[in-house]
């Protein structure tokens, strides 16, 4: 008989406030924030999120700043190559070495939050580094559900999967928020809710954005992601990119906003991973961010205190 | 309801046909709706340019050397010829090791662009250099023997030539066929002196790892005799004897005393 797996609650999770996902070109001016007046001041609720396999290496100045910073600020872990969607057809000891790995990181550092895609990238023996889409299958949800067990497994946690970026629409058997949340119930992982891929994909296939957000258990969402795309030249009218090169798009700002308000407050990462700018303006988006977010706050508390005098 | 009968197994296949080589019909059975099949191709030059970008991550030197077009050139042609094995591009293009059984980077030229290296006979060790220097950096530098520990082991009475030393395990030692140490050193981290001239000239270089930097040295004949046998596991007393048979004047002492200095040693575990 199988045992009852421990649910991801969201009201659990111990990180909040906006976070910015970091580059080794910013390690002393993350750092210089690490003051605890100083952040407290300027920075209040800042927290730091990797890519997980950059930090597959053995020594040097990568692990060392990422220890200073996770001995300074709430660190979190975003796994790009873990290609949950195609567990049963991977090599076996491509996938021992990865999930090794990662058990290492995650042993080493203790992050508030892991997290990885529902997607697939590796494939008979090859690694592409991008994040190829599933098909909402039953049994596609068979496979990225056995690659997301086995990722709690080795790594002794629950985990948040990403939604993806859809820029074609395969065949399905169910909506992709039904989808997600499925394979979440099943392996009591949760969500990380990529609000810049929710937009693309309206944007790219008219999914609806807000059925989806209304088909989310808010409980299950630990985290959200912003992000800007690019528009594709030979398409500029129906092909978006999740590029991560471009400020946050306002109508990107806005859903943000209306998944606050339709999800509760949830923290909040700004990516950015190519034209990568200063620190000063990252940080001004992701103070942004920061800000919405503690409206979302606000708004949730007024309206607690409102039931509970009604 | 939408034909589903196919298995995912199949679904994955497909996909990565055409991920390797850019044919897209047997996709179209998976897709539904108008959007152009063509779509498709954002994953994969999405994959094309990540794993490209990881190439000039880990050979900067020849970016500068050839100019990005031409990198990029060479670059796509081994993605096509040679997809990454392993999850991070760290090391990507490297010698082949369990992780990445691949050709390398430069035996891919070797092989199936051999006039580039008729042309540019240098590149081998421009990549031997780039690999050494990215692997020094990334490695662990814990264990190093400090003086304060040699001291230590002299007033306890142990006898030093019997400890069982290593260099410590970031240390990567290279063997050059040209003298291309300073012409890789601009490229890779500064200003090229133009008309620079490039001898055949076989040398050894040893890059480590010190307060999260990497060092670099060019070595005599006998030093570099000394520092292959250490990294081979010889014996302290070994890899002396073999510096000694190559340059009688060869003088451990002195040369134990750099290293230590330089945090190049490590005790045996």
């Amino acid at each position: 008989m199988k045992s009852q797996k421990v649910q991801f609650d969201s009201k659990q999770s111990t990180l909040s406030g906006a976070g910015v996902n970091l580059k080794p070109q910013h390690y002393e001016e993350a750092l210089s924030l690490a003051d605890s007046s100083a952040q407290t001041k300027a920075t209040p609720g800042l927290w730091f999120e990797v890519h997980t396999e950059n930090y597959f290496v053995r020594g040097g100045p990568r692990l060392h700043y990422l220890q200073a910073i996770a001995n300074n600020f709430p660190l979190s872990f975003h796994g790009v190559g873990g290609s949950l969607g195609s567990f049963t057809e991977k090599p076996a000891d491509m996938t021992t070495r990865h999930l090794s790995q990662v058990a290492g990181l995650v042993k080493r550092f203790n992050p508030v939050m892991v997290s990885e895609h529902a997607t697939w990238s590796t494939s008979q023996h090859a690694y592409f580094a991008d994040l190829m889409p599933l098909p909402r299958t039953e049994q596609a949800l068979t496979c990225l559900c056995e690659g997301i067990d086995r990722y709690q497994e080795a790594i002794g946690r629950s985990i948040l999967i990403e939604n993806p970026t859809n820029y074609l629409d395969f065949v399905s058997e169910m909506d992709e928020a039904d989808f997600l949340m499925e394979a979440v119930r099943r392996t009591g992982a949760g969500l990380l809710l990529d609000v810049n891929n929710l937009y693309l994909s309206y944007r790219n296939t008219a999914l609806d954005p807000k059925h989806y957000l209304e088909a989310l258990d808010p409980a299950k969402v630990g985290e959200i992601h912003i992000a800007g795309f690019d528009v594709d030249p030979n398409f500029p009218n129906d092909l978006l990119i999740d590029s991560h090169a471009a400020p946050v798009d306002e109508a990107v700002w806005e859903l943000l906003a209306t998944a606050l308000t339709k999800l509760g407050p949830k923290p909040v990462l700004l990516e950015r991973d190519d034209n990568v700018p200063s620190f000063d303006e990252l940080m001004q988006e992701r103070n942004r961010a920061y800000d919405l977010l503690t409206a979302s706050n606000n708004t949730e508390h007024e309206s607690q205190l409102a039931v509970a005098h009604a | 309801m939408p034909d589903t009968t196919f298995t995912h197994s199949d679904y994955l296949d497909s996909f990565t046909q055409f991920m390797k080589t850019g044919e897209n019909e047997p996709l179209a059975t998976y897709l539904e709706g108008a959007r152009p099949i063509g779509f498709l191709n954002v994953y994969r030059n999405g994959y094309l340019k990540a794993s490209v970008a990881g190439l000039e991550s880990n050979f900067p030197a020849l970016v500068t050397f050839w100019g990005e077009d031409y990198f990029r050139q060479v670059a796509n042609a081994y993605v096509d010829y040679a997809p990454p094995n392993s999850a991070t591009l760290v090391g990507y293009g490297f010698d082949a090791t369990h992780d990445e059984p691949n050709p390398s980077f430069f035996e891919f030229m070797q092989t199936q662009l051999p006039e580039v290296v008729a042309q540019f006979p240098y590149v081998i060790d421009i990549c031997r250099l780039e690999q050494a220097w990215l692997q020094a950096l990334n490695e662990s530098s814990e264990g190093v023997l400090t003086l304060e520990t040699v001291q230590d082991l002299i007033a306890r009475g142990e006898d030093l030539a019997e400890l069982p030393l290593q260099l410590i395990d970031s240390s990567r030692v290279i063997e050059l066929d040209y003298d291309i140490l300073p012409l890789w050193s601009q490229l890779r981290f500064g200003e090229v002196n133009e008309g620079q001239q490039i001898e055949v000239q076989t040398n050894t270089v040893i890059f480590w790892q010190r307060d999260l930097q990497v060092q670099a040295k060019q070595l005599m004949e006998a030093e570099a005799v000394f520092m292959k046998s250490l990294k081979q596991n010889e014996s302290f007393d070994a890899a002396t004897s073999m510096a000694l048979d190559m340059d009688e004047n060869f003088d451990v002492s002195t040369l134990f005393a750099e290293l230590l200095n330089a945090q190049l040693l490590k005790l045996e575990n």
